[in-house]
């Protein structure tokens, strides 16, 4: 296969524009007696990058599954463009998917495995080289058709599975987890890489990652998985600054999550000191999470209290500079921990061993229903 | 990883296989030699003697092939080709070569495909302890003795009508030649990413393009390996040969017996010769093709 005088480049789009439109309703799926998924419900809009986030063994790579068509769900409907995927093997799913260890083809050139899926769609000769040369540029591997998987990089594999994934022109690309096994600094620009191909390319991408910062990184919605359920859908910043539940709040950045509790005359406080009703809390809870996140509380002088502030005694543990900001670890009377950050401009004066007051506004903060797992130091 | 799996292949095929897979164990025994073996001096000369006494009265017949007189006196004390004249004129013993290795070829290419099937199939069944029941069954005709195997054989063959026909040899060299593509398919098929299958299924292959695209390729070391062994198991058969054979239908393997018996001169011996480098080139052609380790594949 030669790229018979095509021209190569970047700026072309391989990939349609416009992706399909996912919706994953009632989702039930057990294993053995395990249940993987209970009731995952999701709908991705054309175009949308939404990424499942979560712990291993949360359901997000089974979700993944169910909709790729390597596994069936027990009960409920994967639909994709309004049809119906329960009778549709992966083969006719016109799914791209980029697996974690990209599983390139070891005995296929480069320009093999790109033009691997359109081979099956039995795409003309020309055609194919063209739109292989066109995948290889999109993912900026020119001249490299020739070689063979295990001639390349790790970050350059990944591209390779990228690009096989997309040169069919899907309307929905799945990614598992994509960018594991890559280091850091290779991940962040493989990153841009797809923020852009996503851009470029249109189709609707559902990612799998456990990491939160790739996650609110890429997406434009992130689903937050926890024990086989959707704990809550909604972007980077929604979840971030409202986040529904403790979970939620602890997987996705850092936070101070400080127990509420209610007394008997109905008055709210926090390690004893008075807080006012929470809103988002049924009527008759007893306890609630306060959740506090590192940017949006102030350490303080003992006696230097703000009328819109609450505040609490801690002693500071450790502060560690980081050059553009500055994280303090804090710990409040009953051991709970605590984090403070501070950007560069702003730092206060205090050292591990001081103890000081922890501040913030109510506003500031969301208070959860229910208790979170105390973060104890 | 490819040099265990060559162990185990190998290894398997010199503890099984009768006194017959001469060549096998010749090869077997120098890689072993040469590979494993850590180089004690003793270890050496214990390996060294082991090799001469099994490869020493194999070799007598190689010498005597070349005598100039019509006897068997070893050593010869002149040399000439004339039996191996003998041997390609005789149309005996050209027709009995040539029946040889088309049956040879056609059992093999019969084995190693139910081989290779049954073994992507069984790595394929979910309930482990089946699969592992199932390739033990395979395995049937390396374990159970060749005498019962011919007794059984020649009771179906008659019933059936089979008995002194190619169809016939061919079966009963291909149900020979299957344990051994079992074994180096299976083999191979443990260093195969499984992963490989779904990826090529979810850009649009379907399950027979995914096994001529993907696994076929990745796996031929090992099936070309297994097609060798068949052939060979097949091209020096006796035993069974000897119960379905007919007067019309002999191999090359039962030429030799009976030349032995009723024949006075050395072109048995040219044609003992014959066969053994036959198998030992096909053995050693196998040997270094499971070891083969196509660069690209490399990780």
């Amino acid at each position: 296969m030669s790229d018979a005088g095509t021209s190569i480049g970047g700026a072309r789009n391989p990939v349609a524009a416009g992706g399909s439109r996912l919706v994953i309703d009632g989702v039930v799926k057990q294993f053995g007696g395990h249940t993987a998924l209970a009731d995952v419900s999701l709908d991705v809009q054309p175009g949308e990058f939404m990424t499942l986030l979560g712990p291993s063994g949360s359901g997000k790579s089974t979700t993944l599954n169910l909709v790729s068509g390597f596994a069936q769900p027990d009960e409920g409907t994967v639909r994709i463009d309004g049809v119906d995927m329960a009778s549709v093997p992966p083969r006719r799913r016109n799914v791209g998917m980029v697996f974690q260890n990209y599983a390139l083809f070891p005995h296929l050139t480069i320009e093999a495995n790109i033009a691997f899926p359109l081979r099956q769609r039995r795409v003309p000769r020309p055609e194919q080289a063209r739109r292989v040369a066109e995948a290889l540029g999109t993912v900026r591997l020119e001249g490299y058709g020739q070689r063979y998987p295990a001639q390349l990089s790790g970050g350059q594999q990944q591209r390779v599975a990228l690009a096989r994934a997309i040169v069919f022109r899907p309307g929905l690309l799945l990614m598992d987890e994509p960018l594991g096994a890559l280091d850091r600094g290779l991940r962040e620009s493989m990153q841009s890489e797809i923020r852009r191909i996503h851009r470029e390319a249109g189709s609707t991408v559902l990612f799998v990652t456990h990491d939160q910062e790739e996650a609110l990184a890429l997406s434009d919605r992130i689903a937050v998985f926890h024990e086989g359920r959707i704990e809550q859908v909604g972007t980077g910043h929604e979840l971030y600054l409202h986040p529904a539940s403790t979970f939620v709040a602890g997987f996705l950045g850092e936070s101070t999550m400080l127990p509420a509790e209610r007394s008997a005359g109905g008055a709210w406080s926090v390690l004893g000191v008075r807080v006012p009703a929470p809103s988002a809390v049924p009527d008759a809870a007893r306890s609630a999470t306060v959740v506090v996140r590192p940017e949006r509380a102030r350490l303080r002088a003992v006696d230097d209290a703000r009328q819109d502030e609450l505040g609490l005694s801690v002693q500071v543990l450790e502060d560690v500079y980081l050059g553009a900001d500055r994280k303090l670890r804090v710990r409040f009377a009953d051991g709970t921990a605590g984090v403070v950050r501070e950007v560069a401009g702003s730092m206060s004066p205090w050292r591990a061993g001081d103890r000081v007051e922890f501040a913030w506004r109510p506003a500031d903060s969301a208070v959860l229903p229910g208790s979170a797992a105390p973060a104890v130091l | 990883m490819k040099g265990r799996v060559t162990g185990e292949v190998t290894g398997t095929v010199t503890g099984t296989v009768p006194a017959a897979q001469t060549g096998g164990v010749t090869a077997t025994a120098k890689a072993k030699g040469t590979g494993t073996v850590a180089r004690h001096p003793f270890a050496v000369v214990a390996a060294v003697v082991v090799a001469l006494l099994l490869v020493v009265p194999t070799l007598v017949v190689v010498p005597i092939s070349f005598t100039g007189k019509a006897s068997f006196v070893f050593p010869p004390d002149s040399w000439s080709l004339r039996w191996y004249g003998n041997l390609f004129s005789d149309s005996r013993w050209t027709s009995a070569l040539r029946r040889s290795l088309w049956i040879a070829l056609l059992s093999s290419v019969l084995a190693t495909t139910v081989g290779t099937a049954a073994s992507v199939g069984l790595t394929r069944w979910r309930r482990r302890r089946w699969a592992a029941a199932a390739r033990a069954l395979l395995l049937v005709p390396v374990f159970v003795p060749a005498i019962v195997l011919a007794i059984g054989i020649y009771t179906v063959f008659g019933s059936l009508g089979l008995l002194g026909t190619v169809t016939g040899f061919v079966l009963a060299h291909a149900s020979l030649g299957v344990p051994f593509v079992v074994i180096s398919v299976t083999a191979v098929l443990q260093s195969f990413d499984v992963q490989l299958e779904r990826a090529a299924e979810s850009l649009g292959a379907g399950r027979w393009a995914v096994f001529r695209q993907i696994t076929l390729p990745l796996i031929l070391p090992g099936v070309l390996a297994g097609a060798l062994f068949a052939f060979v198991a097949s091209f020096d058969e006796i035993l069974v040969s000897l119960f379905i054979k007919s007067p019309f239908l002999e191999t090359f393997p039962i030429r030799v017996y009976q030349s032995v018996d009723n024949d006075t001169d050395p072109t048995v011996a040219a044609a003992s010769t014959l066969v053994l480098v036959v198998t030992t080139l096909v053995i050693l052609v196998a040997v270094r093709i499971s070891t083969l380790r196509t660069r690209r594949l490399g990780t």
